[in-house]
């Protein structure tokens, strides 16, 4: 029930939106890039609005339940990205007048091959960061009403590929701009009222926070995914029959869609080998990542930031609105906005650790915001206040999806295959069935490797093609090449032997999952060392000229 | 050019130095939250807006300029 009120308006109003795009939409450059008619106000609404994902909306509150504090240095990444687009890329990129990164990189260095490799870097960030949004759609839709995981995931996927194929960009710049000022009171009008609502003595526990080791109350634990639980001593435990049953120290391993409940005073197992929430070090504002916070911080400080400025889908955003001064302004605002709205999150975090700590159990901290509503109210206030924030989150989901769906259909129709706006459409489809497909077995993935992994890619590949294209004039067709081929390869190959290789020792295992502190500088290092053997092309002077060249402001009388 | 940039990276690498090396923030309180946390959750979001307005007033002036 709490899904069709809160997800329908939801889908209707976007569908809606991108509906009454259609009639003003004729051409491919209609479609992607709304004709260039945005104002930087809009469209810094628009560029919240799509960024704001699902990471943001619900993970940010569970890596806190999880990880910690330290886990709040994320919003602190995101933001401080668009810093640094608005210093390096924003206004040069939309004055170089290309509609996509790979038209950059063709338009710039003159190489078919380049506009390829960009394409297929395009895909690989899209992909890699659209698949969590799939995956916490399903895990949100799954805990508020009990379906299983994959409606979630083809209810969000079919919802997003309609609207686009309907719609286009030009829908995505409104229904994104309204769904910012959705997702905002969505998040900031129930943290509100949990706020005032929780009582003195869970605000106290809030920021004082201790370790999860025993269950306050008697509390049900359901598994979506196939969990090991360690006790550390004898735990009783009632299955779904109401069967009790003393289980000794050791592993138990607990299947998918399992029931189980925890009595009160029963000591709380360890989950997967995770830290139990609130354990020494929870409460250190630094991401402790096997005991080297400092790197393990400044890792993912450096691949959000840069990552950001690389992130595909936001930068086509720029090239919506009418000049490069615009597109420096929509930054600008973008960072206001961002601002204001990251401030909450960490309230979600931390009430969340005193209130629903069991959903580390599961591996389900990024439901801690839509759960939190419930423990509070079980009355007509609680369900409301879930429906409300569940239909943030799946605003947040269907924005973020928009824009990347959009970004990979047009890599792959425009930049690969060359195809008109039929083409684009088709594509549309098959890109969110695909990642429909990818998402179904990515349940038991962490939603931040997902996260960190797009944005490293990111980071990796388009920040040094970028920066240097637009401020380097020697940069070579062959150096941007190998640059970044060199990002794309060893970013995604340092990832996947974290994820599935042995266990490494120390800062070598910080090095290899968070991999943006070496594969960044990297990447710019080849990218500079190949050009230099290198003649840049002929036109390499006139091109940087065209990209630095403020747009004609009218002359001021007595400047 | 980039100075606010830097800037911000600068302050931003410097709270995290801070915090691994002056753990005491964790135990001073303001208003009951831990001062570290408040350094983190609140305190970047006023400073970034802060170095946006300056940077994008810095490159619009030499724009003019030029």
């Amino acid at each position: 029930m709490i899904v069709a009120f809160a997800v329908l308006p939801v889908v209707l109003i976007t569908l809606l939106i991108g509906v009454r795009g259609v009639a003003a939409m004729r051409t491919t450059s209609d479609f992607l890039v709304a004709s260039r008619r945005i104002s930087p106000v809009l469209n810094s609404a628009a560029v919240s609005g799509e960024y704001l994902s699902a990471a943001s909306f619900l993970g940010v509150a569970g890596m806190v339940v999880k990880d910690g504090i330290g886990a709040l240095w994320y919003p602190v990444g995101f933001t401080a990205g668009y810093v640094a687009m608005l210093a390096l890329v924003a206004a040069p990129m939309r004055r170089s007048g290309a509609l996509t990164v790979p038209d950059f990189a063709e338009a710039r260095l003159g190489s078919s091959a380049l506009r390829r490799l960009t394409a297929i870097a395009v895909l690989v960030i899209g992909v890699v960061y659209l698949v969590p949004q799939f995956r916490t759609a399903g895990l949100v839709l799954s805990a508020v009403s009990g379906t299983p995981y994959w409606v979630g995931v083809v209810i969000a996927g079919a919802a997003v590929s309609v609207t686009l194929a309907l719609g286009g960009m030009r829908a995505a710049t409104y229904v994104q701009a309204f769904q910012f000022v959705l997702k905002l009171v969505l998040l900031v009008v129930p943290a509100i009222w949990l706020l005032a609502t929780v009582g003195a003595g869970v605000r106290h526990e809030a920021v004082h926070p201790v370790e999860f080791t025993h269950f306050a109350h008697d509390t049900p634990v359901t598994f979506e995914l196939d969990v090991t639980l360690t006790m550390r001593e004898p735990t009783p435990i009632r299955d779904a029959d109401g069967v009790s049953q003393v289980y000794p120290p050791g592993e138990l391993p607990v299947g998918t869609g399992t029931r189980l409940v925890f009595p009160a005073g029963a000591p709380v197992p360890e989950a997967n080998g995770g830290r139990l929430p609130g354990a020494p070090g929870w409460e250190r504002p630094l991401l402790d990542v096997d005991g080297y916070p400092l790197l393990g911080t400044l890792s993912v400080v450096i691949a959000t930031v840069l990552g950001t400025m690389g992130l595909p889908h936001v930068i086509m955003r720029f090239h919506t609105t009418p000049d490069g001064r615009s597109a420096r302004r929509t930054a600008a605002f973008t960072v206001c906005l961002l601002s204001v709205f990251y401030l909450v999150p960490g309230i979600y975090g931390t009430l969340g650790k005193v209130l629903v700590p069991q959903l580390y159990l599961t591996g389900a901290t990024d439901t801690a915001v839509v759960a939190l509503p419930s423990q509070v109210d079980t009355g007509g206030a609680g369900t409301t206040f879930t429906a409300l924030l569940t239909a943030g989150a799946f605003a947040a989901f269907l924005a973020t999806s928009l824009g990347l769906l959009l970004v990979i259909s047009g890599a792959t129709a425009h930049d690969l295959m060359s195809g008109g706006l039929r083409t684009l459409r088709t594509t549309v489809l098959v890109t969110a069935a695909v990642v429909v497909l990818l998402a179904l077995p990515a349940a038991p993935l962490d939603a931040d490797v997902l996260v960190t992994w797009a944005f490293t890619v990111a980071a990796a590949t388009f920040c040094p093609l970028l920066v240097l294209g637009i401020w380097w004039p020697r940069l070579t067709a062959v150096g941007a090449i190998a640059g970044v081929l060199t990002g794309l390869v060893t970013v995604s190959a340092s990832i996947l032997l974290a994820l599935f290789g042995p266990p490494l020792p120390g800062w070598l295992a910080v090095l290899v999952a968070r991999p943006a502190p070496w594969a960044v500088p990297l990447a710019f290092a080849v990218m500079i060392a190949v050009s230099s053997r290198g003649r840049p092309p002929s036109w390499a002077r006139a091109a940087m000229l065209r990209l630095h060249l403020g747009e004609r402001v009218p002359a001021q009388p007595g400047s | 050019m980039l100075l606010p940039l830097a800037g911000l990276l600068g302050f931003l690498c410097g709270v995290a130095v801070l915090f691994r090396f002056v753990p005491a923030l964790d135990h001073l309180r303001l208003l009951g939250i831990p001062l570290s946390w408040l350094m983190l959750g609140a305190l970047p979001f006023p400073v970034m807006v802060g170095f946006a307005l300056w940077q994008l007033r810095r490159a619009e002036r030499l724009e003019d300029e030029a």
